[in-house]
């Protein structure tokens, strides 16, 4: 069957194939490589003078699997054809996955002579696999969290709406209304609730357009002592209403930021403070340290808990969904704060004794923006 | 029937028991109102409200620890959940810890007939 194909022309083909191809000798100990072509040195970085007379077990490393070994091992001492993708080593000590096909070869005697690997190198292939396979988990994770804030979304919607809609028929027979101070509580209660819904929306479209990226910032100059006075104006009254003692500490320094974005985080932070403090202290301080501009909201309230520190910012994770529900907040404002802290270049981190109070830092750079708009 | 009907609300948002209150008190029910989990359970032994209207997502402890505290006490009256949560998995739970019905909160028009229907 060998018609017409010299011996120098299957040599030939062998030396210039694009796969690695080995022989290894049976009938000596250990199975020596006797032949590596070139394309095996190409791929591993190993030449023939250096491996010749070595079992090819050199290739494999530490991490690779036993599993694999193993079914070489079975198939050579079955003397049966296999194929197996394993982790190999090259020269270099850099990893490849090989993927490796083994053929036994006898003699006319039915005696196991050779065997024949030929192997090629599936690295890229592997890696597009392993990052397909994480794209997928990543992508169903996102859908996971997905649902879930639609599901919290959905469960903080509809209790304002509950209120809302669950009073409407108390006034809708006109022959059989409520009495007069009821009318004015339940008029309070659905106007309150309408409110909360509006917040609620309005901070939910903050999220998405801080998350798709359209949050535009218009940066200006701004006085740490302007914007805390401001800040300390429009929420010192209802501090005050609940009997406390709201405090400012001011050090003026200059810094560039959106000046109704950074109002927004501050009154956040102060107005969080006052919900959450029952009596005692709120207390405001801007300063500068290490060439930041810092802002610091320092409260003797109900505090956190340790363990729902790490939670504090994350999107309707926050800590007692109805207390903050209570206090009229959505939950949402904490997340919102800090995404707007960050796209200032700035960072926000919390610290807090549970029962004795929590203090809020944001730390600005006071340079102007490179890339400002 | 002569004697009013006692409706025990567990429900941390004042404005919905506030609204509770209103609707059940058109249909002279004498209605008691509790904020969270741990007067609930307290307020049902003493009380022996006719009906149970329980709130699921509730700071401290929630509706479903009532609930399960409640029938691992062994009480034994009518515990109606009535949550804004839409995930079919709460419904099954509070359901599976044993109350005996469940209201998906906005409440409707038909609160009143249903809420009668449990006495029939």
């Amino acid at each position: 069957m060998k018609n017409n194909i010299s011996l120098e022309t299957l040599y030939d083909a062998v030396e210039i194939a694009v796969n690695g191809i080995v022989i290894a000798d049976c009938l000596q100990d250990d199975m020596p490589l006797i032949y590596v072509n070139p394309a095996f040195t190409r791929i591993t970085g190993y030449p023939l003078e250096e491996i010749v007379g070595k079992n090819c077990r050199f290739l494999q490393g530490a991490e690779t699997d036993q599993k694999d070994v193993d079914i070489l091992r079975e198939a050579i001492r079955e003397k049966k054809k296999c194929k197996v993708v394993l982790l190999n080593y090259k020269k270099n000590g850099e990893k490849f996955w090989n993927e490796l096909s083994m053929s036994p070869l006898f003699n006319a005697e039915g005696v196991l002579t050779h065997f024949i690997g030929v192997q090629d190198d599936i690295t890229i292939q592997k890696e597009a696999e392993k990052a397909l396979i994480e794209m997928k988990i990543e992508a169903e994770n996102n859908n996971r969290q997905k649902t879930e804030f639609l599901n919290t979304i959905s469960h903080e919607l509809r209790t304002p709406l509950t209120v809302m809609l669950g009073n409407i028929p108390l006034l809708m027979d006109a022959d059989d209304m409520p009495e007069k101070e009821e009318i004015v509580e339940i008029a309070n209660d659905i106007d309150e609730s309408g409110k909360h819904l509006l917040k609620l929306i309005n901070e939910l479209l903050d999220i998405s357009r801080i998350e798709g990226g359209k949050m535009v910032l218009n940066p200006e100059k701004m006085s740490s002592a302007e914007i805390v006075d401001i800040v300390m104006n429009m929420t010192s009254k209802m501090g005050v209403q609940k009997g406390l003692d709201m405090q400012q500490q001011v050090e003026e320094f200059s810094f560039y930021a959106d000046p109704m974005r950074m109002k927004q985080v501050l009154i956040n932070l102060v107005g969080n403070a006052i919900k959450f403090t029952d009596k005692g202290t709120v207390l405001l301080k801007a300063y500068q340290k290490d060439g930041k501009g810092i802002f610091e909201i320092t409260d003797s309230g109900i505090g956190i808990k340790e363990s729902d520190l790490p939670y504090i910012f994350d999107v309707f994770k926050q800590v007692d969904g109805s207390a903050t529900r209570s206090a009229g907040g959505s939950g949402l404002g904490l997340a919102i704060t800090k995404k707007l802290v960050e796209l200032h270049d700035g960072a926000i981190s919390v610290s807090s004794v549970y029962h004795k109070g929590s203090t809020f830092t944001i730390v600005l750079p006071l340079n102007k923006k490179e890339d400002e708009r | 029937m002569s004697d009013k009907k006692k409706i025990l609300i567990i429900d941390d948002d004042a404005k919905i028991s506030r609204m509770y209150s209103r609707r059940l008190s058109k249909l002279n029910m004498e209605v008691t109102l509790v904020d969270n989990g741990e007067e609930g359970i307290e307020k049902a032994f003493t009380l022996h409200p006719d009906l149970i209207i329980l709130d699921i997502h509730m700071p401290g402890m929630d509706g479903l620890e009532v609930i399960k505290n409640l029938r691992e006490k062994e009480y034994k009256g009518l515990v109606v959940a009535c949550s804004a949560s839409v995930t079919a998995m709460d419904t099954h739970k509070t359901l599976d810890a044993g109350c005996d019905d469940f209201i998906q909160k906005p409440i409707d028009a038909d609160f009143e007939n249903k809420i009668l229907s449990y006495f029939k």
